[in-house]
């Protein structure tokens, strides 16, 4: 099963991984989560992040992402959630979380689908401060762990 | 025939919109589209829609190239994306 949802509200790591298993029901032998959270602003001016999304194409665009992992390796059951709107220091940002029967498979398909995520995924963010707000670029490394998955990594 | 045109993000402030309605001849395409919104939004529209940053989507689709319009098609503008 995959389940991909937007939400500007928080989510709860403990029950996605509850569901999760349950619908492995025997099946999986692997799960692996991965959460993202906003670091701590490096300048004082920074008061938090604005996340911004196209709804309709934004979910399509990380279910291309996940197709695209479920073709490179064996999975059984794939959640991710993304929140928008405004976020504060250490706030949770995205949840990957990936059941498989080995681990070897969830492993790379939880690093990889959240590699793609980071560039194609329809997601715009802004850094808001206090006194003006900046929208911010995808960064150097963001591209290249994305491109590493093109060459030799499989 | 009338189309959708959605702004997001930076092109969504600097438009200063984040929705218009246009109409449009039939056998549009969406080289004429950006020729409208140019005509109808201003000079200083003309850098956001025809940009070489600007990205184009149709009906949810990535436009590379240019492709013909139909009637209540849903076209939007945005910056390159900067991902999750």
């Amino acid at each position: 099963m995959v389940k991909i949802r937007i939400q500007e509200s928080d989510f709860c790591i403990d029950d996605e991984w509850r569901k999760c298993r349950e619908r492995l029901a025997g099946r999986g032998g692997a799960l692996v989560a991965f959460a993202g959270l906003v670091r701590d602003l490096k300048d004082d001016e920074l008061v938090g992040l604005y996340l911004e999304h196209y709804p309709g194409m934004t979910e399509k665009s990380i279910e291309s992402i996940v197709n695209n992992a479920q073709e490179k390796w064996s999975l059984l059951d794939v959640t991710v959630i993304h929140r928008v709107g405004k976020l504060q220091a250490r706030d949770q940002i995205v949840l990957v979380l990936v059941g498989s029967a080995h681990r070897g498979d969830a492993f790379a398909a939880c690093e990889y689908i959240m590699d793609f995520l980071k560039t194609e995924a329809v997601f715009w963010k802004k850094e808001i401060g206090q006194s003006s707000d900046k929208w911010i670029q995808s960064t150097a490394d963001d591209y290249k762990r994305r491109s590493s998955w093109t060459s030799d990594r499989q | 025939m009338k189309v959708r045109v959605l702004f997001f993000a930076s092109l969504r402030e600097e438009i200063g919109s984040d929705e218009i309605y246009v109409s449009l001849p039939e056998g549009s395409t969406t080289d004429s589209l950006a020729a409208a919104l140019c005509s109808e939004l201003g000079d200083r529209a003309v850098p956001l829609i025809k940009g070489d940053s600007v990205r184009v989507a149709v009906n949810l689709e990535m436009l590379d190239g240019v492709v013909e319009l139909h009637d209540n098609d849903e076209i939007a503008y945005f910056p390159q994306v900067t991902g999750g």
